[in-house]
C-alpha cells in the first residue's frame, strides 16, 4: 500500500443495512482497486443489503476511478446487492460524460437521504417477495 | 502574468498524481476558471500524468498561463522520455489501449480540452501539449 493512511480517510460503515462508503478525494490507483476489494468483501461476508457510494465532497472521477465503480456495482450486483452513486458534483458529471463512461444500471441521486431510500424501498419489495415465497410453501 | 505563474511538478511516483491533480485544481482556481472547469482540468490532468506513470514510468507537468488578446487561459504540458506511443492514430480512438484499460484517456482529455497537440516518438517519448480558454 502506497499510502497507508487511506483507510483513515475513506469511511466506510453500515447504516440503515446500506454500506455507505464515502470518497472524498483523489486516490491513487492502487487505492482505488483496495478499496473497491474491501467493499466487495464487506458486501459478501455482511448483511449488507445496498451500497451508497457517496461522492458529494470529491472533485475529480477519472477514466480508473469511473470503470471502477462501475465494476463494484457489476459485481456486487452477481452478489444481489444495489448500487447508489450520491451526490455527483456538475464537473465530475460533466468530466464523466466527456470520457464517455455511463453508470447504466446504476441509481443516481443527488442527496444521501435519496439514496437511502431507493435502498430501503427495494430492500421492502425483497422482504414481500420473500413473504409471498414462503407462504406458497406453507 | 510572466514566467513567475508558471508551476513544474515532477512525476516520479504515483502520489505525484495527486498532486498534480492539487496543484492543478488551485492553478486553474486562480486563473478565474468556472467550478466545473476547474474539475474537468484537473480530470484531464490526472489522466495525462497517469499515463506518463504507466507507460513511460516518469516525466513531469508544467502548467502556464495564457494571456492573449482578452482571452485567458491554462496550457498543460505533460512530457516524458518514454517508448513513445506507437500507433498515435489508434491512441487517439476510443476504447484502444496497451494496457488493459478503458483506453478512454487521450480521447477524454482532447474532448475536455479546447486545444491539443501531441509530440511522440521513439526516441525522446512524448510531449502533449494542450490548452483550455476561459468561456
Ligand atoms: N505517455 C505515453 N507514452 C507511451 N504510450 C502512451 C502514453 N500515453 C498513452 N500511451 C498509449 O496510448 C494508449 C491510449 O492511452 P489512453 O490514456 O487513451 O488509454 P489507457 O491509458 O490505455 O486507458 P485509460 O486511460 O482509459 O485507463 C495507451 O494504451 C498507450 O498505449
Ligand atoms: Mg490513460
Amino acid at each position: 500500500m502506497t499510502d497507508s493512511n487511506i483507510f483513515e480517510k475513506v469511511s466506510m460503515h453500515v447504516t440503515r443495512g446500506c454500506l455507505v462508503v464515502l470518497i472524498n478525494f483523489e486516490l491513487v490507483d492502487q487505492a482505488i482497486i483496495e478499496i473497491q476489494k474491501r467493499i466487495l468483501e464487506r458486501v459478501h461476508s455482511s448483511e449488507v443489503k445496498g451500497i451508497i457510494l457517496d461522492l458529494s465532497e470529491l472533485e475529480i472521477a477519472d477514466s480508473f476511478l469511473g470503470n471502477a465503480i462501475k465494476n463494484i456495482a457489476r459485481t456486487a450486483a452477481l452478489l444481489g446487492t444495489t448500487t447508489v452513486v450520491t451526490g455527483l458534483k456538475p464537473g465530475v458529471v460533466a468530466s464523466l460524460v466527456e470520457l464517455e463512461i455511463e453508470f447504466e444500471n446504476i441509481q443516481t441521486v443527488l442527496k444521501l437521504e435519496d439514496g437511502f431510500q431507493i435502498l430501503t424501498n427495494l430492500m421492502k419489495i425483497t422482504d414481500r417477495e420473500l413473504d409471498e415465497e414462503n407462504k406458497y410453501e406453507e | 502574468m510572466g514566467l513567475a505563474s508558471q508551476k513544474r511538478i515532477m512525476l516520479l511516483k504515483d502520489a505525484d498524481v495527486i498532486h498534480a491533480v492539487f496543484e492543478t485544481k488551485q492553478y486553474v482556481k486562480a486563473l478565474g476558471f468556472t467550478k466545473v472547469d476547474q474539475h474537468m482540468i484537473a480530470t484531464a490532468v490526472s489522466e495525462l500524468t497517469k499515463n506518463v506513470l504507466k507507460y513511460a514510468q516518469e516525466g513531469e507537468v508544467t502548467l502556464n498561463t495564457l494571456d492573449k488578446d482578452l482571452k485567458k487561459g491554462i496550457e498543460v504540458i505533460v512530457k516524458d522520455n518514454g517508448p513513445g506511443i506507437l500507433n498515435l492514430e489508434k491512441a487517439l480512438e476510443d476504447n484502444f489501449s496497451t494496457g488493459g484499460t478503458l483506453g478512454i484517456g487521450l480521447p477524454g482529455t482532447k474532448r475536455i480540452m479546447d486545444e491539443f497537440i501531441i509530440n511522440t516518438n521513439s526516441s525522446q517519448g512524448t510531449e502533449i501539449k494542450t490548452r483550455k480558454w476561459i468561456r
